[in-house]
């Protein structure tokens, strides 16, 4: 065979080899330029991938009014539009005289995948007189068994969850927000948090160092968001259509205890083994799950019995972080968990019925306290109009 | 990622040679024009294939988890069935192919017919293809990481096609018969560890249930979660703890396959020779797993760590159980019985062991340390109540002894404790019965001392430390007594009004325990855990102050849990002091030292409320609870050897 010939079947070859490879690493990590789009049917940061960083703020109104709260939803829309695209909100040095518009601290870095995801508390509705617009499935959440929530850090008016890859982008996000927001809403509370990503579809883990999420809803799977998770105009109102509910639930992890908690006991409390997140009776991650091979108190066993087409109604998107906000006051303690939050189609029959399983039963209860409580209508996304134009119009 | 690239590669490059022989054939017989229908039915070949194989795999994904297991577990098969057909075809047929293709090219072409011809290269893309469709779908399946398989079942196509080329235009030679015997080992591997993994898919969907005892475990070779680990069970369907049907299932296919596609070429394989030692081995095989997993079946078998016994309307199951001396797990299904939901092991009238409240279905575990000797295994309800167990093998005497010792002096204690909680607690119900509200207060703090001493092993009793201990929030409201209900009336309400029931309650409860601990089955590992759980208990609410939120005596019970840690201690510490002195005396050390950090708190024969501590001295005690907390939760691995 000629050389040339040669050449071209190895040049062949090579590019057969290159398109394999290609589609090999299609599931590789996204890089840190990366841009979420902001407007859509839905809204983005929720079945986005997780980010690695959290800044989540919930507001309460301080004005009545609601063509203040209009003005204030097109304001952010704007600004996060700008914002997740990589863009600044306005020249840093535009007026000598004037404060600068845009703080300043995300100049030079990239997008990092900025989301900003908006929620509306049951206290919204009251507040601007929209009370007929409330959805049912807003009804409060109960007080489970053992809650320990401290008032001041728990609900409020509206939120915004704010998650990007790099922690100064999404601090940037939420306190720009914020600045916008001053004389029409007032900050409440705030929950930082973090999530190690392993990359390449392997499942993060929590601060007690189990995989989180192994058997979590697949947000890429348009049927069962359907099903679970995308609020549908049948179900009551319409102006949320597309829109989602969300539970946030900031859990402290008594970590200096179950640092000191034998192995055995840890796994035996979850179900799974810790390494590779093998189920009890299983091999792997993935193997299915036989309850009959967990202890009946197990957490994953209670979390999501697997009876059938019940229990699979149940289930929700679970989007949660790690956080470790220092030492608990005048305690050698850590205050430290997970900053739980959950995508739902309905609350009353998804997160309420599952929570109230774990905090009768779970054993896992001894390590944990829920210190926070937080439920919010999550309006749909924007398609080129501002967040909650549907409701506010 | 490897198996797929094999795959790809083998077929890839059969179905090339045949396509290339014809191609060549077509040429050399002036049939030019017959080329380009001829590479159309090629791609239609390759594109129905896709179809099949991605058909397959929506199908298998559309499907409940039971059927799921039972599609794979065809697939498995067929996949196997197809490579173990193909290799066979080619060790027979390999060095004639080239000739019988054209032969058959000719016998078409001579029939005039071009659409033979096509239907030929057709047909040979389409078996070659639907074979690897139906395998890439299997290894697909058992792969942890699908896209890159898919990756690389590309890559091996492609490298085929080249190669495939570049035989038939000339220049590159492969030792054909070389490559087909090295990449049929290779997929020999592969196919036994699909047979394998039939075996495992066929028992997850349920279709049998026999020789499931777990042959070996090599997590210690192979770690679970590992690269190599990945490689192992994605290459060759080894699982890391296989059973004695998956190992006997991969044997009795590879064993044979392999020496097969190794004989000599050239001597002719005598089938019947061969069959008659497959079956041989076979035979043998099956024997040896029957008698490694057998023996115990007509006596309940374990590994020696974990027996699993059941519970069915007739009887314990199996009547007469047989486990070594030392360490043993219970594991306790309850098979179909409805008359029957306990299952106690029985030395002689004194409960070693037991499970409780086991439903139809569940499972529920519990371990003993036992020595040789002769058991009862209890069944209450069943047809036939009671059961032998054998006990074999020889004990480490001095061990077993300490431990009886151990437990012995934990079980006074408890009695003591249990006794002065009913004591006190008869008392405290006489001051509220009298109405005398200011006495009632002053004793609720010393009335809970010796429950909060013995508090885990309370706990173990499911509802009992609900009803005693609940604070307000942790049950129901509508439900809500005990002592902290009667702190609220009397702190909070300022009455004794509506007090009466509860207290008289709360006094039974108090007599439950006491009958309880008298026979609680206790182990040494259970003891120095319950020291472990006693300051978590300091650590969560005694020293944060939610534990007694009205009358605010926390101090009280923050010591009691202290003593009942350092009671524990002391069963366990002729052990202790044998295995790990330096342990026992650091752990006394810390005992010391958290006496001394809550002397500035002691008033009289009490302790100030909590309400006088400020942060800097909820530090200090939290600093020394730390310190004590880590050296004990060493203990249990220390007194279990």
């Amino acid at each position: 065979m000629s050389r040339r010939r040669l050449l071209v079947l190895a040049g062949g070859a090579v590019g057969a080899a290159a398109a394999g490879g290609a589609i090999a690493t299609i599931d590789g990590r996204t890089a840190v330029t990366d841009t979420v789009e902001f407007h859509g049917d839905h809204q983005a940061g929720i079945t986005t991938p997780q980010q690695a960083h959290l800044r989540f703020a919930a507001f309460d109104l301080t004005k009545a009014s609601r063509d203040d709260v209009s003005r204030l939803m097109r304001q952010w829309t704007a600004a996060a539009a700008l914002m997740a695209g990589g863009r600044s909100l306005g020249r840093i040095e535009s007026n000598q005289w004037a404060p600068p518009i845009d703080t300043g601290e995300a100049d030079g870095l990239p997008a990092a995948r900025l989301t900003v995801t908006l929620g509306l508390g049951p206290t919204f509705f009251d507040r601007l007189g929209l009370e007929s617009q409330r959805p049912e499935q807003l009804a409060p959440v109960p007080h489970f068994a053992a809650d320990a929530l401290v008032p001041g850090h728990s609900n409020g008016d509206l939120c915004l969850q704010v998650c990007a890859d790099d922690p100064q982008i999404a601090y940037h996000a939420q306190r720009n927000l914020t600045r916008i927001g001053l004389g029409t809403v007032a900050l409440r509370w705030t929950q930082s948090g973090f999530l190690g990503l392993p990359g390449e579809g392997r499942t993060p883990r929590n601060l007690m160092g189990f995989k989180d999420g192994t058997a979590n809803l697949d947000a890429s799977d348009a049927g069962l968001m359907r099903s679970n998770v995308w609020a549908a105009a049948s179900d009551g109102q319409t102006w949320i259509a597309g829109g989602s509910y969300l539970v946030s639930r900031r859990v402290r992890i008594r970590i200096e205890a179950w640092d000191r908690t034998p192995i055995g006991e840890q796994e035996s409390i979850f179900g799974r083994r810790k390494g590779n997140g093998a189920p009890f009776g299983g091999s792997s991650e993935h193997d299915r799950v036989v309850d009959s091979k967990l202890p009946a108190d197990a957490h994953i066993r209670l979390a999501n019995p697997r009876t059938g087409a019940a229990s699979e109604r149940q289930r929700i998107l679970r989007r949660g972080y790690n956080f470790d906000d220092g030492m608990a006051p005048g305690l050698t303690q850590s205050d430290a968990g997970l900053f739980f939050l959950a995508y739902q189609r309905d609350p009353r029959i998804q997160f309420v019925p599952i929570q109230h399983r774990l905090a009768s039963s779970d054993r896992l209860n001894e390590y944990i306290q829920h210190t926070s409580s937080g439920l919010w209508a999550v309006p749909p996304g924007t398609a080129g109009g501002y967040l909650a134009e549907p409701l506010l119009t | 990622m490897i198996p797929a690239f094999v795959i790809g590669l083998r077929e890839g490059l059969e179905a090339a040679l045949i396509v290339g022989i014809i191609a060549a054939f077509l040429a050399r017989s002036g049939r030019r024009d017959a080329l380009r229908p001829m590479w159309l039915g090629v791609l239609a070949a390759v594109g129905i294939c896709l179809a099949v194989g991605i058909g397959l795999q929506v199908a298998d994904e559309a499907l409940p988890q039971r059927q799921q297991e039972g599609l794979e577990t065809i697939i498995a098969v067929v996949a196997a069935g197809a490579v173990t057909w193909m290799i066979v075809w080619c060790r027979r047929h390999g060095p004639r192919m080239k000739s019988m293709i054209e032969t058959d090219a000719a016998d078409a072409l001579a029939n005039g017919s071009t659409i033979a011809l096509v239907g030929m290269a057709f047909f040979a893309v389409l078996r070659e293809g639907l074979e690897t469709a139906v395998f890439l779908v299997a290894v697909f399946q058992q792969s942890a990481r699908p896209v890159a398989s898919g990756g690389g079942a590309v890559l091996g196509i492609a490298v085929a096609a080249v190669l495939g080329y570049a035989i038939y235009r000339g220049g590159a030679r492969i030792n054909l018969a070389r490559f087909f015997r090295i990449t049929g080992v290779v997929l020999v591997l592969v196919a036994a560890g699909l047979v394998s993994s039939a075996v495992h898919t066929a028992h997850e969907a349920g279709w049998f249930d026999s020789l499931q005892g777990q042959a070996a475990d090599l997590t210690a070779v192979i770690e679970p979660g590992s690269v190599p680990q990945a490689l192992v069970t994605g290459m060759f369907g080894i699982q890391t703890q296989p059973t004695v049907g998956e190992v006997l299932a991969w044997l009795l296919y590879a064993i044979p396959m392999m020496a097969y596609v190794l004989w000599p070429s050239g001597r002719r394989v005598r089938t019947r020779a061969a069959a008659a030692t497959a079956a041989t081995l076979a035979l043998v095989l099956l024997v040896a797993a029957g008698c490694g997993s057998g023996s115990g079946s007509g006596g309940g078998s374990g590994d020696g760590k974990v027996t699993e016994v059941s519970i069915t309307n007739q009887g314990c199951q199996p009547a007469t159980v047989k486990v070594p001396a030392g360490d043993v797990t219970f594991k306790v299904t309850n098979d179909g019985a409805d008359q029957v939901t306990e299952y106690e092991i029985l030395d002689g009238d004194h409960i070693l062991g037991e499970v409780e409240n086991l439903p139809d279905g569940l499972t529920k575990s519990f371990s003993l340390s036992l020595d040789p000797g002769t058991f009862t295994t209890f069944c209450p309800g069943a047809d036939n109540e009671k059961g032998t167990l054998e006990v074999g093998g020889t004990a480490q005497v001095a061990a077993s002894a300490a431990d009886k010792q151990a437990v012995a002096q934990y079980r006074d204690y408890l009695i003591a404790q249990t006794a002065l909680l009913v004591k006190r607690t008869q008392a405290f119900r006489d001051a509220i019965a009298a109405g005398d509200i200011e006495k009632a207060k002053q004793l609720y703090p010393t009335t809970r001392e010796p429950y909060e001493r013995v508090e885990p092993v309370a706990e173990s009793f499911g509802d009992l430390d609900p009803l005693m201990d609940a604070r307000a929030g942790d049950v129901p409201a509508s439900t809500w007594e005990g002592f902290h209900k009667l702190e609220k009336l009397l702190w909070v309400d300022n009455t004794t009004k509506g007090a009466m029931p509860i207290a008289d309650r709360l006094v039974a409860n108090t007599l439950r325990l006491q009958g309880l601990v008298q026979s609680v089955p206790l182990q040494t590992a259970q003891i120095a855990n319950g020291a472990k759980s006693l300051l978590d208990e300091v650590a969560a609410s005694k020293i944060t102050g939610e534990e007694d939120r009205y009358s605010h005596t926390d101090l009280w019970d923050f010591q009691a849990n202290v003593d009942g840690a350092k009671a524990a201690i002391v069963a366990v510490t002729p052990i202790l002091a044998k295995g790990d002195p330096e342990l026992l005396s650091e752990i006394r050390q810390r005992f010391t030292e958290v006496d001394q950090s809550l002397d500035p708190y002691r008033e009289g024969s009490g302790y100030v409320l909590y309400t006088k501590l400020n942060d800097t001295d909820t530090k200090k005690l939290s600093e020394s609870i730390d310190a004590l907390a880590q050296p004990i939760s060493e203990v249990a691995p220390a007194v279990l050897q």
